[in-house]
């Protein structure tokens, strides 16, 4: 009895997530881009302004460069969307890691399916990006298993020590990549949220309307998926650890911001040395310190 | 990338005209037209030369013309506010259009353009 209704507790968790996510998502861009207009001395515009966006984007003329490029970007949302199902229904993080390189693949099919040049050279930038957070996407996940003894996202959250406490070089390695992640400067090689970047709008150039509506919902989702990987880093069987948790994600998103605001686009290769360099310094020596300890 | 208003600030020659064409076909429906300045509204001093074809409205429709040489920023100004207002009003008109054909009745979106005038 007690394993079911456990089981309804997290199939209602993985709903909740699916309806709830484009709200928070949607939020999460408006107070952004409200925080980073400030920064720049700017008034900014609405915090519902991302929903504006986005319904007029779904209302315009369906236009798609081939039926494919639709396929793709429709798989790229739905597989997001599963991404974060499966973590907040308390499935398996390798797993949901996992599904989300699987959405990012999709979002690069559809922006080579197009052949055009802007586009293409978004892709490329797009790999690279992969190629350097990809190997600390994998050590966050195993950081979770040492810390907790179990990649189940449910197991880890009735620990009794947060995993923080363990793995705080696998958290910053992860606030790190999330830079990439999350699409901001100096990391925003491959599309932009800015007007200003030089290569168009790398991946998405060719997406227009109901698919761009689509790109930006998956975002939505992912960063979602995201920022709960970091709170999960500070939750624990102690319920006031979910507070810490929310705390942590507000912190860990005003870092984000200003550091999107305050730094200037670097070049490919300083991107991947960095992002290698700092998997090896944080990821590394917090493998090594919990190897000899454990 | 995602557009819905166009502003065009040069005339039409044998050289931009394709590309001017293909800019405005990636645009989905609804779309406005904006043309600032006299060589977008009508080829201005260029308009004799060989190679020009004219005004902006040569290639595609123009909703709303800004004059001037060079063209006043408060005209630009309210160029854009009118645009932006017109795409509200082509924006409902879309959605009506859509429902029409959804219901196979006769309709009709995009024929025709506004050809309004910042004075």
């Amino acid at each position: 009895m007690i394993e079911i209704t456990y089981f309804m507790q997290r199939v209602i968790a993985g709903i909740l997530f699916v309806l709830a996510a484009p709200l928070i998502g949607g939020l999460l861009e408006g107070i952004d881009r409200k925080i980073s207009a400030r920064m720049q001395g700017r008034k900014g515009p609405s915090i519902l302004q991302p929903f504006y966006d986005v319904a007029k984007l779904v209302k315009k003329q369906l236009l798609a460069v081939n039926n494919l490029q639709l396929l793709l970007v429709t798989s790229y949302f739905l597989f997001m969307v599963f991404t974060g199902a499966l973590f907040f229904s308390g499935c398996d993080i390798l797993m949901c890691f996992f599904a989300m390189s699987t959405a990012s693949m999709f979002l690069l099919l559809a922006s080579t399916s197009t052949h055009s040049p802007y586009s293409t050279m978004g892709s490329h930038r797009e790999l690279i990006q992969i190629m350097s957070y990809e190997p600390m996407v994998l050590l966050t996940a195993v950081g979770f298993y040492l810390a907790s003894d179990s990649f189940k996202v449910y197991e880890i959250v009735q620990s009794d020590r947060p995993t923080i406490l363990f793995a705080p070089g696998f958290f910053l390695g992860f606030v790190f990549i999330l830079t990439i992640k999350f699409r901001k400067s100096p990391f925003d090689l491959s599309t932009s949220h800015h007007a200003h970047q030089e290569v168009v709008k790398g991946v998405t150039t060719e997406m227009v309307g109901l698919q761009y509506a689509l790109t930006e919902l998956a975002e939505w989702y992912e960063n979602v998926f995201l920022l709960g990987v970091v709170g999960l880093f500070f939750v624990s069987s102690n319920p006031w650890s979910y507070l810490a948790a929310v705390i942590a994600i507000a912190v860990v998103y005003f870092i984000e911001i200003l550091i999107d605001n305050v730094s200037a686009r670097v070049k490919w290769q300083l991107m991947l040395k960095m992002a290698w360099g700092m998997t090896l310094i944080t990821g590394g020596l917090n493998l090594f310190i919990l190897d000899l300890i454990r | 990338m995602h557009a819905d208003i166009l502003l065009i600030t040069g005339g039409i020659n044998s050289q931009n005209e394709a590309v001017v064409k293909q800019i405005y076909s990636q645009m989905p429906d609804p779309k406005v037209v904006v043309a600032v300045g006299t060589c977008a509204c009508t080829g201005g001093i260029f308009k004799e030369c060989y190679n020009i074809k004219g005004g902006v409205d040569t290639t595609i429709p123009v909703d709303i013309y800004v004059p001037g040489c060079a063209a006043r920023p408060e005209s630009i100004i309210d160029g854009v506010v009118k645009a932006i207002a017109l795409f509200q009003q082509k924006h409902e008109d879309y959605l009506a259009y859509k429902k029409a054909k959804k219901k196979g009745q006769q309709a009709e979106f995009g024929k025709t353009a506004q050809k309004e005038k910042v004075v």
